[in-house]
């Protein structure tokens, strides 16, 4: 009876609750903005727009209040509303940002963090803006997965390449999103640069683990970047030239319906390069280059909105070998990826909300060198929807499903042999999740989402996801996630050329990933401080076995005798391992000095059958320790704030960059011995001693340390904003180890071994001109 | 940047093969050395090690002797006589640096059946990427029938010729004599190889690549069938690194503390000419 009459109360008081629901915009180019709040003054009710920048305020008592959106480097807004009994108001913000001078003095924007938009934030997810980005120093060109390896828990292996690893995780194992298509390789110029052009991303946030059942299909991270729906109320222009590169970005209004993004970059190192003195005699390769997005969002009406995205990239390698006009031979080699995907946001009631998607993805590259051939891919379409039920106030619920068809290619035909394989698998998802907040300083969200990958067998799996916060104070929050994760996709891992994708079928399962995650955030003094903990187990790891081709099985032979494969076995060694570790951020978001300092230790352990005889042993991006500082400055007001004045805005300005990294040295295999042996029986020579090899990487290179520096002088004439800039990369020229090499030498049939490092990326200097209007 | 050394542990290093129809002969047993060693060629042989031969089937073993004009090993009365399909096995024991070690390694000497069809082959004399009428570059071909029971075909490529003179300075690579003097590859150069994975009974082809074409003159092109230990050696031991320098283990056959190859193959020889 009891019971009854909680539930009957309740039922009254939702029957007769009002709705405030609405989307929050940029009042000075009417982008949406995701995670803004909103919340009635002097009451419990509140919300934070979602990605999409919607938001709905639920249950509702009937009455007056005052309704106000706060968001960081915006001004507050405030708007008296009344509510009668079951009204469903619909109010649409537009938020006036502080001025974009004041943007450039902050940098890393808002003064007005409210802590509220600390607790709202998922655990283990951080979130940059693409100001963030173009302020730190880097190699010739901002980078999106460069900034990311100067956040605790993500490292990069070498200087030589972008990916990241989150958390113990490979590659492979995080899913990179670009307006909801999955990018498959997201490297440049041998995995130098990654393919988010900063000037065009709008949002980009990195869940680091312990993410919700809406997303999965990786073991260890989302990276989901958002591009530019374009400006509406005016044509803006980001143009950049650097020696070796050019890139600019296009917004413009579509009338009054919607509005166009468009961005497109392309380097010319290899002319610029060239040009130069010393590299004149050299044979530099052809190469270069090029991305671009194109972007369309327009309003249908006010409950339904389309946006249609569109990206391409493409490298271009055509190298000659040789001197010899007849005996001369290219080596080409070009890939890329290309998505598009279309998005209709349907509201068809204030408390619902849904997206629907239509996706393409590929990625695709092609190889030729003498008689050696090779075309390689991976492609899918997808069809998802997302939905969102606001129930109450304090209860929402998601569910969504995704059907994905997904194709895998890899063709290569060589002298002695022809590898022909094509994968082709079925991915569907359902899941669905309440996000419960049972008081107002507690959230509680559990979900499930079922994954059915179909490829020569079905994978049925169900995956729990849980996470919840516990706001201990106005400044302080305790967060905690677990999850269980599946992965159904691998790379073949391939330095500078691109990995091979093979896909879960019936001679490889799935591997598993279980996340627990807890930590603390709080603020004070300024500073926005997170403390993480986790632990990361992970099943049936499949490790790469560089001899799989020794084992191999033809299906047919050719003509003249030369096998064909149609499927590669043995491609991985499985096994087991562990991840865990502990991070600390200290965030800086406003002032005339701004940045962050991150600290991280952690460990991570394999243990692979048939590797380093069975024998747990660090995989190479493991470091124990990273410490990073990205600190920006704005000069003239940093010497007016140690005189104790007020920041004002100047004219021209001066900002400095710098950013300082720290890494434990990486585990790498040595040598134990060397010995020498004739290559065949009747080739009786030893050109030098061959090298067996001790523990797998149980020596550890020395830490990792490098010290960035960037200038940049902002002076607006007119319209126009220009920002030339320079930037200098591993200031102190440190030699930071990349592995060791082995020299031999054969004298008086005595051999001489020397060993030497190869070095990471040495001083880089680099200058360019950034021109807004 | 120093190496720690601490992960030296001693080996015993074989060099050996078996051909059907010759007696267990040239089975070279040697050491390993400690990175940062300076090794004198004239002394990696192992001359006190025991070192045995077993036919398994006939579980006979027989003991083997060190010669030291072949620096290596060989059976004392040139028996047993190595057949065709037998499985054998080889049990070595030494003392290096003190240590008492011992290794074994079992290998299957190939089905009778694989020769090379001269008449079926391309052999006899080319230009150095000679073109035919419609402008492709010609090739050297080996034909061969395969041993019913081997996959992996090894191709030993000899420029009997090799010198200065004979160098190829047009090659495909843009390689120069003195770029070969520089990086000390004459040997590399001189000697090649390439393989072929087949399983087809009728005869299977193999092309003789001009990317192991250095030199102009006489070749000598010895073409293996060769056992899985012979296989997975020549595949394996010198690719255990990655391009990023770190590096992984070769697929070697051995059972205790051996490393290298003991292993067995059926061999035939021919003969061509690269003219200028």
């Amino acid at each position: 009876m009891i019971r009854f009459l909680i539930f009957s109360g309740i039922l009254a008081g939702t029957l007769n609750a009002a709705v405030i629901s609405g989307f929050v915009y940029d009042d000075s180019t009417g982008e949406r903005l995701a995670g803004a709040n909103v919340f009635l003054q002097n009451t419990r009710f509140g919300a934070a727009t979602n990605n999409s920048g919607y938001f709905v305020i639920a249950d509702v008592p009937p009455s007056q209040y005052l309704l106000v959106c706060h968001f960081i480097g915006y001004f507050t807004f405030q708007k008296k509303v009344e509510l009668g009994q079951r009204q469903q108001a619909r109010i649409d913000i537009r938020l006036a940002p502080t001025t974009l001078e004041t943007q450039a003095i902050t940098v890393l924007a808002d003064s007005a963090v409210s802590d509220q938009s600390l607790y709202q934030r998922p655990v283990s997810q951080i979130s940059i803006k693409p100001r963030h980005i173009g302020k730190i120093p880097q190699i010739l060109e901002s980078d999106l997965l460069r900034t990311l390896t100067r956040l605790p828990g993500i490292v990069a292996v070498s200087d030589y390449s972008s990916e990241i690893y989150v958390r113990g995780g490979t590659p492979d194992q995080n899913l990179y999103l670009m307006d909801g298509a999955q990018i498959y390789n997201p490297e440049h110029f041998f995995g130098l640069f990654s393919v988010f052009n900063t000037d065009a991303i709008k949002d980009v946030w990195i869940s680091k683990g312990g993410f919700g059942a809406n997303y999965g299909g990786r073991l260890s991270s989302v990276l989901n970047v958002t591009n530019l729906d374009g400006n509406r109320k005016q044509v803006k222009n980001t143009t950049s030239v650097s020696l070796l590169s050019a890139r600019t970005t296009m917004q413009l209004p579509l009338g009054s319906i919607g509005s166009l993004s468009g961005s497109f970059r392309r380097t010319y190192f290899d002319e610029t390069i060239a040009r130069l003195k010393i590299m004149r005699e050299k044979n530099i390769p052809d190469y270069y280059f090029w991305d671009g997005h194109l972007k369309a969002f327009i309003d249908l009406n006010n409950n339904n909105k389309l946006t249609c995205s569109f990206f391409n990239s493409s490298d271009k390698l055509n190298y000659v070998v040789g001197e010899n006009p007849e005996a001369r031979e290219h080596l080409l080699y070009n890939w890329g990826n290309r998505t598009a995907s279309a998005k209709w946001t349907v509201i068809p009631n204030p408390t619902v909300y849904g997206d629907l998607w239509v996706v393409y993805s590929r990625f695709g590259s092609d190889f030729k060198f003498m008689d050696f051939q090779e075309d390689n891919g991976i492609s899918d379409i997808t069809a998802k929807f997302a939905l969102e039920y606001y129930y109450t106030q304090k209860l929402l619920f998601q569910a969504g499903g995704e059907h994905t068809t997904l194709t895998a290619r890899y063709n290569a035909r060589f002298p002695a042999g022809i590898v022909d394989i094509d994968q082709n698998a079925v991915f569907d998802v359902l899941y669905g999740q309440a996000v419960w907040q049972p008081t107002p300083r507690l959230e509680i969200q559990a979900g499930c989402r079922l994954n059915r990958f179909r490829n020569e067998k079905v994978f049925l799996q169900p995956v729990p996801r849980f996470s919840a916060k516990y706001q201990l104070f106005d400044f302080m929050s305790l967060k905690a996630a677990a999850g269980s994760y599946r992965q159904y996709l691998f790379r073949v891992p391939r330095t500078f050329v691109s990995d091979i994708w093979a896909l879960s079928n019936r001679e490889y399962n799935n591997s598993r990933a279980d996340h627990f995650i807890t930590g603390v955030q709080c603020r004070f003094a300024g500073l926005e401080v997170e403390v993480e903990g986790y632990l990361k187990n992970y099943g049936n790891l499949l490790f790469y076995d560089p001899f799989f081709f020794i084992n191999q099985f033809p299906a047919g032979y050719d003509s003249l005798g030369h096998p064909e494969y149609n499927r590669l076995r043995h491609l991985f060694h499985n096994g087991s391992g562990f991840s865990y570790g502990g991070e600390v951020l200290l965030r800086k978001d406003s002032g005339v000095v701004n940045g962050w300092v991150s600290c991280a230790i952690s460990r991570t352990r394999y243990k692979i059958n048939a590797v380093n005889s069975g024998l747990r042993f660090a995989p190479r991006h493991d470091r124990f320790a990273t410490i990073n500082i990205v600190c920006n400055m704005d000069v003239r007001n940093s010497i007016r704030f140690f005189l104790k004045k007020n920041p004002v805005q100047y004219k021209n300005k001066w900002q400095v960059g710098a950013g300082f990294v720290y890494a434990a040295g990486q585990p790498i295999t040595t040598t134990s011995s060397v010995y020498v042996v004739r290559p065949l029986p009747d080739q009786d020579f030893y050109s030098g001693y061959e090298l067996y090899p001790g523990k797998r990487n149980g020596f550890r290179l020395p830490p990792y340390i490098r010290l960035d520096f960037s200038l940049t002088y902002s002076r607006r004439v007119g319209r126009i904003l220009l920002q030339p800039y320079v930037q200098v990369y591993n200031v102190t020229d440190r030699k930071n180890v990349w592995f060791i090499q082995y020299r031999d030498n054969l004298e008086n049939g005595k051999i001489l071994q020397d060993v030497d490092t190869f070095s990471m990326l040495p001083i880089l200097p680099s200058a360019g001109l950034t021109i807004i209007f | 940047m120093q190496v720690d050394e601490q992960q030296y542990a001693p080996k015993i290093v074989v060099d050996g093969y078996l051909f059907p129809g010759r007696p267990v002969q040239n089975i070279r047993i040697m050491r390993n050395y400690p990175l940062n060693t300076e090794i004198d060629l004239n002394d990696i042989f192992l001359s006190n090690a025991r070192v045995s031969c077993m036919d398994v089937a006939a579980g006979k073993n027989y003991p083997l002797v060190f010669r030291a004009s072949e620096y290596a090993y060989t059976s004392a009365d040139s028996r047993p006589v190595v057949e065709y399909g037998k499985v054998y096995r080889l049990d070595v024991q030494a003392e290096i640096d003190g240590e008492n070690l011992s290794t074994s390694c079992t290998s299957q000497v190939p089905q009778k059946g694989f020769y090379i069809d001269r008449e079926a082959s391309i052999l006899g004399e080319k230009i150095y990427r000679q073109k035919n009428k419609r402008g492709e570059v010609e090739k050297f071909r080996l034909a061969f029938k395969r041993s019913p029971d081997v996959d992996t075909y090894i191709c030993s490529i000899i420029a009997m010729n090799a010198s200065v003179f004979t160098f190829i300075e047009d090659n495909s690579l843009g390689l120069k004599w003195q770029d070969v003097q520089e990086r000390n590859i004459l040997m590399n150069l001189k000697y090649r190889s390439q393989r072929m994975i087949t399983g087809q009974d009728k005869l299977a082809y193999m092309d003789i690549n001009w990317m192991n074409i250095w030199y102009y003159g006489d070749y000598r092109v010895i073409l293996y069938a060769a056992d899985e230990n012979f296989a997975d050696f020549v595949l394996s031991y010198r690719n255990v690194r990655d391009i990023d320098g770190n590096l992984w283990e070769p697929k070697f056959h051995f059972e205790g503390d051996g490393i290298g190859v003991f292993g067995a193959a059926i061999a035939d020889t021919v003969y061509f000419r690269v003219n200028r």
